[in-house]
């Protein structure tokens, strides 16, 4: 191989390039590239930002150049080995549960919250195996029990607790879903919180949330909140 | 002797024996008509010795025994005999 | 070779779930390729005794009806990078699946995992034929009690008649003190009725419920009796002869109950 330029160095540098996401780590590779060089730079690279993998959701995605199975697997073992991790490609339109963020305090001030969608109310409780399924926003006067969903193309108030599977903002027919919308409830025990497309649950043992308490679960820049009433 | 002093048989051979008893009827309701078929293999069989009447011959599944204390399911046939057929 | 085993009991409450979860996780913590596949469709179960149950996004009915791919809907587990999960629908039953559609899913499972374990459903209707629809082989799970032994036996007939090769028993819930006692049916007394072969026994242990609670198989944990009784059918699924606990003269076993009596 001949010597390289300072040109051909800064190329090869882009051609791999690693993005940290919560959701775990985007490596957009060049498409003129050719492999065995992609192969090397992703090596070095890895070997460089060991510490960048540490803690990351093992899960890794490849953006920018279509990769045959093999060529996956092969680049997969080098941050395997590179990284010393267990990691695994995470597929584009897989639904991964993202963590959320509690926060002490909601980010909003308070204040009227603009909406025109009509609000509808339900009454009773919520049991396992049981959906209840609304256009528009719901207030459950009652409790959503584990194993009940409640799907909602606005939002979702459970007057009671929430223990069960609560899917705000939720598409339908006429949209995409819409990430704006909330959950909420006075007792916020939530087995699953899903907004327009974004799944979360909280983590077994979690202290921030406590039993009993209110709380509400809203989308800011694309991290899910959770903070109290 | 009056009164032989029957020991308490242990619950679990109790347990066992009605569940063996249990089987035998569940597992001929399985094959529909077991008895049925059974009896009427028997019958050529016993036909083959003996004049007997069809009518009267039972066939049945039952749990007690001469003695009492085995509990396990039993066969028991009842058939008159006409006479015996000479060979 | 890939093999997918349905663990079966007949009657409900038995154990199949607990089963079928510690034997995956023994399964994969001897470094196997495993999945997990909760068939009681409308009761499930399985995600929650693998402390997986908030992080189900699709199950197998989306799969089935094809609202999303088998990757999508498989689990990975908590400690497991190499078990994963499929979850079952909540609010649907056991119509919404066919068996030609199971056999279809458990091939799929075949590609990928080396064993694929099926969580089948109590009862003996479109739930169970279900369930054996797309297996290889068929394990039976009873307690030495009455009517569990005879929905058992009811069980293998059916499995018989279908086209399995007969089914290997476990023996479930064995309370030594009351076999001793005369009080309960011997692994001899059952296996006889039956007339199956035995795949292994496990003791009635505490640490079972312990383990539901925490979301964690008690065949991870070292101290667990019916831990060590799972890991050894792990062993003999492996092929390894492994012989049945000796659950009467095992001293650890006894100074266990001692201590559990003297703090009554």
């Amino acid at each position: 191989m001949s010597t390289q330029t300072r040109k051909d160095v800064l190329e090869e540098k882009q051609c791999v390039i690693l993005k940290g996401r919560r959701d775990g780590i985007s490596i957009l590779l060049d498409d003129k590239t050719d492999f065995s060089v992609i192969k090397n730079v992703l090596r070095n690279r890895v070997a460089d930002s060991r510490s960048f993998f540490e803690g990351a959701e093992a899960s890794v995605n490849f953006k920018g150049r279509k990769l045959s199975i093999h060529e996956e697997e092969t680049l997969l073992d080098i941050i395997k080995v590179e990284a010393k991790l267990n990691i695994s490609v995470s597929d584009k339109n897989e639904q991964k549960p993202l963590m959320p963020k509690f926060n002490l305090v909601p980010v909003s001030p308070p204040g009227m919250i603009p909406t025109e969608r009509d609000t509808f109310y339900y009454r009773g409780a919520v049991r396992s195996g049981q959906i209840i399924r609304q256009n528009g926003s719901i207030v459950i006067i009652g409790d959503v029990n584990p194993g009940a969903e409640i799907k909602a193309s606005g939002n979702i108030i459970v007057l009671g607790s929430l223990k069960g599977t609560a899917w705000a903002g939720a598409p339908g027919n006429n949209s995409d879903g819409d990430i704006n919308c909330f959950v909420t409830a006075h007792d916020f025990q939530p087995a699953q919180i899903r907004i327009a497309q974004v799944v979360t649950y909280i983590p077994e043992d979690s202290p921030r949330v406590q039993r009993g308490k209110g709380a509400w679960a809203y989308i800011l820049d694309g991290a899910v909140y959770i903070a109290p009433l | 002797m009056l009164g032989i002093f029957k020991k308490t048989a242990p619950s679990k051979d109790v347990a066992r024996d009605r569940l063996k008893m249990i089987l035998v009827t569940d597992r001929m309701d399985g094959s529909a008509h077991v008895l049925e078929m059974m009896k009427n293999e028997l019958l050529m069989v016993i036909q083959k010795y003996l004049h007997i009447d069809e009518n009267d011959f039972d066939l049945q599944i039952c749990q007690q025994s001469h003695d009492g204390d085995d509990e396990s399911p039993r066969l028991r046939a009842d058939i008159p005999i006409k006479s015996v057929k000479r060979r | 070779m890939s093999e997918v085993l349905v663990i079966t009991s007949g009657k409900g409450g038995v154990g199949k779930t607990t089963t079928t979860a510690n034997l995956g996780t023994g399964l994969a913590a001897q470094g196997k390729k495993v999945a997990l596949v909760d068939a009681d469709i409308g009761l499930r179960n399985l995600d929650v005794i693998m402390g997986l149950e908030k992080r189900i996004v699709y199950d197998l009915i989306d799969v089935v009806e094809g609202n999303c791919r088998l990757k999508q809907a498989l689990i990975r587990d908590k400690n497991f990078p190499n078990l994963s999960l499929l979850p079952t629908a909540q609010t649907k039953d056991k119509n919404a699946v066919n068996p030609e559609q199971m056999r279809k899913l458990c091939n799929q499972l075949r590609e990928e995992f080396d064993y694929v374990l099926i969580d089948c459903p109590a009862g003996i209707e479109q739930g169970f034929k279900n369930a054996i629809a797309g297996a290889d082989k068929a394990f039976v799970v009873t307690t030495p009690e009455i009517s569990a032994v005879r929905d058992a036996d009811r069980i293998i007939g059916l499995l018989e008649a279908s086209e399995l090769p007969p089914p290997l028993l476990i023996l479930n819930r064995i309370k030594p003190d009351m076999v001793k006692r005369g009080d309960m049916m011997t692994l001899e007394d059952v296996a006889d009725i039956l007339a199956i072969d035995v795949l292994g026994i496990v003791p009635d242990d505490e640490s079972i419920i312990v383990s539901s609670n925490r979301g964690e198989p008690c065949v991870l944990d070292d101290k667990s009796l019916a831990g060590q009784a799972f890991r050894d059918i792990v062993k003999r699924i492996l092929g390894e002869t492994v012989p049945l606990m000796d659950l009467f003269n095992d001293t650890k076993f006894l100074a266990r109950l001692k201590n559990f009596f003297t703090r009554a």
